[in-house]
């Protein structure tokens, strides 16, 4: 017996390494959606997550149901020969966080279009009060231009949401 | 426990005051979610108001914009009710470009205003032909500039500039023609007979300009003059072929020095009273009567030599099996 307990515990190790092989499933594909977890919200038990159109629509859709958030951008609609790829896509992130941050966290989805020298932003912001957004939107306009050296224009629309307000319940 | 009439009184007061703010409350609280929902009922973009609301460029404003429009895709009855999303809290609308502010309304407030800065087309140039024009404005100058969205209007691409130049409106002879050409190399099209000059080496476009002026006066002098070298210009070195200086002159004066045994005026008659013509014609006479036999083949062929006068002197030997003894001048 104890024979062969000692067999049991010494053994070689080449069979563990001539055991290895190599794990293969079938390619994981667009169209099976069910088992792609990247920027797909998860569903809740009793189908109360309330989402935006916007939140709604997976990442490949971009560019089929949603549109792009930064135009002229030169990230995705870049004319031949055109430099500034890299100065635009910073300078678009630096947006998107200073106003997220100023409006308190009421402006999510911010939508930055240039036009030669001037950067317009869009979005809805969830405020109604008048003196509040008149000057957040004063603020951010002066201080972005000072910040990016040209002319900053926002063109942000102030949205009431209601309860019934939801594109989609999960 | 009964409360005092004046306890009473203030407490109705109180009530009513209460009330009042209340009611007052709701009532703006309604008219301000309808106040920014109701301003697109007052207008029509077909009226020139609305050049007005609607002057530049603008991202898409529900309260503004008239139209009912929806904007959004929708699977089932899950989404949304089954409706693609109105225009009040779409982003999808305020992200997509929009042509409200070139409605014909505005286009025509736009020329309207433009008019007046505009003049006439020249006549003489309208109904002009392509090869007309050309003759009137021989120098072709291209440049670019280019607009694009950033805060410089700097673009590396906007020095080049391209100088097309028709070379029949330049009046040089043929030697300096055939200079000029040489010097362009590559930049001349012989098809349409211009050739292109393109500079970008400088920084700025006016530096480029000028130097594709200084170019084009410096090629036109240089082929102007002839250098003592271009004397060793040899036939092989001519672009095209001159005919007077080839061999193909040369092969032909020698036919037409040959042919000189014939008489001047080659009128039917005379011709055929020609020894070398009679000879000729009794050869081939004895060719097509007698058929091929090796005497005949012979005389055919020595008749034919004497026509086209190819030999020297005439045959002394007829003795054909000792082979070929003709001299054929070159």
């Amino acid at each position: 017996m104890a024979q062969r307990n000692v067999f049991k515990k010494w053994k070689p190790l080449y069979t563990f390494i001539a055991n290895r092989t190599l794990h293969t499933s079938s390619v994981l594909s667009m169209f099976d959606r069910k088992n792609i977890r990247a920027g797909v919200p998860k569903i809740s038990v009793k189908k109360e997550k309330k989402l935006t159109y916007q939140e709604a629509q997976p990442p490949d859709m971009i560019g089929v149901r949603k549109a792009w958030d930064s135009w002229n951008s030169c990230v995705h609609a870049n004319l031949h020969g055109e430099d500034n790829k890299s100065h635009f896509v910073i300078e678009d992130i630096f947006i998107r966080k200073f106003v997220y941050g100023t409006f308190q966290g009421k402006a999510k989805n911010i939508i930055i279009k240039r036009r030669y020298n001037v950067i317009y932003v869009a979005g809805l912001v969830n405020l109604v009060s008048n003196s509040k957004l008149s000057f957040l939107v004063a603020y951010t306009e002066e201080i972005l231009s000072y910040f990016l050296k040209c002319p900053v224009k926002l063109e942000i629309q102030a949205i009431l949401l209601t309860r019934e307000d939801y594109f989609k319940k999960i | 426990m009964r409360y005092s009439l004046v306890y009473r009184m203030k407490l109705l007061h109180a009530l009513q005051d209460f009330t009042v703010t209340i009611e007052r409350r709701m009532k703006t609280a309604r008219k301000s979610k309808m106040e920014h929902l109701g301003r697109f009922e007052k207008i029509s973009m077909t009226t020139p108001d609305w050049t007005n609301v609607w002057p530049a460029a603008q991202s898409f404003k529900h309260s503004v914009v008239p139209l009912p429009v929806r904007q959004g895709y929708v699977k089932g009855l899950n989404e949304n009710q089954g409706y693609p999303p109105g225009k009040y809290n779409n982003l999808e609308l305020m992200k997509i470009p929009n042509f409200l502010h070139l409605t014909p309304v505005h286009i025509k407030n736009h020329c309207k205003n433009i008019k007046k800065f505009c003049t006439e087309f020249p006549e003489k140039l309208m109904y002009a032909k392509e090869s007309h024009l050309k003759t009137l404005f021989p120098l072709e100058v291209i440049e670019s500039d280019y607009c694009f969205a950033g805060p410089s209007l700097r673009d590396g691409r906007a020095r080049k500039i391209t100088v097309k130049v028709n070379m029949s409106s330049l009046k040089l002879d043929d030697h300096a023609k055939d200079k000029m050409i040489r010097l362009l190399g590559h930049r001349y099209d012989k098809k349409f007979d211009e050739f292109t000059i393109t500079t970008d080496s400088c920084p700025t476009k006016k530096q480029n300009y000028d130097y594709a002026m200084y170019l084009l006066t410096v090629l036109y002098h240089e082929s102007q003059i002839t250098e003592p070298w271009e004397e060793d210009k040899t036939v092989n070195d001519m672009f095209q072929y001159f005919w007077n200086i080839n061999k193909s002159k040369q092969n032909e004066s020698d036919v037409s020095n040959r042919l000189k045994y014939l008489p001047e005026d080659t009128s039917e008659e005379k011709l055929l009273k020609v020894k070398q013509v009679e000879k000729y014609k009794d050869s081939i006479e004895n060719l097509m009567n007698n058929g091929e036999t090796l005497d005949n083949l012979d005389q055919y062929k020595q008749s034919v030599l004497e026509l086209l006068n190819l030999r020297k002197t005439s045959p002394q030997n007829t003795d054909v099996a000792k082979g070929d003894n003709l001299d054929v001048t070159t």
